[in-house]
């Protein structure tokens, strides 16, 4: 179990980390990681291995921004069925429910700001359980998914007693 | 202009490695000697307290006396020596500076130092510096590269005045055993020897292995002179923190240069390096990482051709043996700069008997190890 939480530990850090690295860090057979990273997968507890892009550096253009949104709490089933709803957009890259005094927090990223107004307007405003909104549109990025967004120079000497 | 002294000493061979590479581009560097991650948050706060108190005029000759009972607390509890914060710790600007006042402190010309061969390269120059002489032993790779008393019992002469013992070592990784080191203590007594006992890297050892300091032993209270600091285990290289523990009066007589020559070490690094001990999570974590690193290293050294590993069990090097090339160290570490753009620092730079291996460090990132590996592979197919 200690190794599996190495295993997502390192994985969630680097996940393009290659099975063989894994397998000298773990002191495990190849066969015996990539075993367990299946097992985790079928779990469920792997959900997905994605990439942190830096867009602006490519050149695309695109747009971030962080919604909060006031709801009124549905009988039995609290906030579940809109957020649930509001995650099926493939804008949206994040849905929390919070403390506070707004309930839910949507990360969002379009193309323009035209996307983002009609995904506020179109498709949030129009629930009967949202009571409010409050979108903060991102101006820049400095770190994202724990990976910096910015390069910066080491000043360490190569080479050292 | 320059005196014979200094002048016949040459330069490190690192200082060539180091101008080598930073006139080539793109190059993955295994080559450096100090932690890869900032200094803990707590310590770099007390530092800027430190300066915005303006706690930065002159401290004691000794140093802070706050600095120099933590210090004390901890060698108590770590490492199981018990000495008077007030007279028996000297604070020195890096541990570097610890080494040079101890060889000043006790070497007549002519004494012989008999020095760990690989190893940190500044302790034959420290002894030379004083006019006495560094007698090298080897550590062997059959021994794990631990040195043995029956080839330290071999270079023993009439006027050996000390022993260097250096555990957890750089360059080589290896670690002294409790038997090991009770076997230098055993000799140290019988031949009224003093020991200067490196433990810089205290806090970075692996599987399981513990760290004993020598200066605890029976009878080795008053014979030992400990040194360490907080560079490497605390990720605090450039704030330039070490200590000296041990003997009252070699103490006082490091401090009489010190004093003249020193006068303080750095205020405001001593305000910050109190608050170190109170970074253990820090330590682990990194620790941590560099256990990972170490082996991800370490095996892949082992799969490349002609190239062999020891498994270090401290610091953050790995000495892999080169010989089955035909090279030696330094072609070897000028062609793998030049033709795969990875640098290590050869063998020889520590010793006679460093020759025939690299160090590499594991002081760098999972990703540039992983990469650098890919690139020796490559390189070492092609010769």
């Amino acid at each position: 179990m200690d190794k599996n939480k190495k295993i997502l530990e390192l994985l969630e850090d680097d996940g393009r980390v290659s099975t063989k690295s894994l397998s000298r860090m773990l002191d495990l057979s190849e066969k015996e990681v990539e075993k367990r990273i299946d097992d985790l997968k079928k779990k469920n507890i792997i959900r997905k291995f994605k990439t942190v892009v830096d867009w602006k550096k490519f050149g695309k253009r695109h747009i971030l921004a962080i919604i909060q949104i006031k709801v009124v709490p549905q009988e039995r089933e609290g906030f579940v069925r809109i957020c649930k709803e509001i995650s099926k957009d493939p804008k949206v890259k994040d849905v929390f429910v919070v403390t506070g005094e707004y309930d839910i927090i949507v990360v969002i990223e379009a193309a323009d700001l035209e996307d983002i107004s009609n995904f506020v307007t179109d498709k949030l405003a129009p629930k009967k359980e949202v009571i409010g909104t409050y979108t903060h549109i991102v101006l820049n990025e400095f770190k994202r998914d724990g990976v910096p967004m910015f390069d910066e120079e080491t000043r360490r000497l190569p080479v050292t007693p | 202009m320059i005196s014979k002294r200094v002048s016949t000493i040459p330069f490190s061979g690192i200082r060539k490695f180091f101008e080598l590479t930073q006139k080539s581009k793109d190059v993955i560097s295994l080559g450096v000697g100090e932690p890869d991650f900032p200094t803990p948050d707590p310590i770099k706060n007390s530092g800027i307290r430190a300066i915005e108190n303006n706690y930065t005029s002159y401290t004691s000759n000794y140093g802070l006396i706050e600095l120099r009972e933590a210090i004390s607390k901890k060698l108590r509890k770590v490492n199981k020596i018990k000495v008077n914060p007030k007279d028996q710790i000297l604070i020195t600007t890096g541990t570097s500076e610890a080494l040079d006042l101890v060889c000043r402190a006790i070497l007549n010309p002519g004494d012989e130092v008999i020095v760990p061969d690989p190893s940190y390269v500044s302790y034959k120059p420290c002894v030379w510096f004083t006019f006495g002489k560094p007698v090298p032993v080897p550590m062997k790779e059959e021994n794990a590269f631990r040195v043995q008393i029956k080839d330290i019992k071999k270079v023993l002469t009439k006027k050996t005045k000390a022993i260097i013992v250096a555990s957890p070592n750089n360059p080589t990784g290896s670690v002294l055993l409790k038997k090991d080191l009770e076997r230098i203590a055993d000799l140290a007594i019988e031949k009224n020897l003093t020991v200067i006992s490196d433990e810089l890297y205290e806090d970075l050892i692996y599987d399981g292995v513990k760290h004993y300091s020598i200066g605890s032993f029976n009878g080795m209270e008053d014979r030992t002179i400990t040194i360490n600091g907080f560079s490497k285990g605390y990720a605090f290289t450039g704030w330039r923190i070490g200590y000296a523990t041990g003997n009252q009066d070699v103490i006082e007589a490091m401090m009489k240069i010190h004093q003249y020559t020193m006068l303080c070490a750095p205020t405001i690094s001593q305000y910050a390096a109190i608050d170190s001990f109170n970074c253990r999570k820090y330590v682990r974590e990194m620790v941590e990482e560099y256990d990972n690193r170490r082996k991800l290293l370490v095996k892949g050294l082992n799969e490349l051709p002609n190239l062999s590993c020891v498994m270090p069990k401290g610091a953050f090097y790995t000495f892999p043996n080169i010989r089955k090339t035909g090279m030696k160290s330094e072609n070897f570490a000028e062609l793998l700069l030049k033709k795969a753009k990875v640098a290590v620092v050869p063998g020889n730079s520590f010793g006679d008997f460093g020759e025939g291996y690299v160090r590499c460090s594991y002081s760098v990132s999972r990703e540039n190890i992983t990469q650098a590996l890919e690139r020796m592979s490559g390189f070492m197919k092609r010769l």
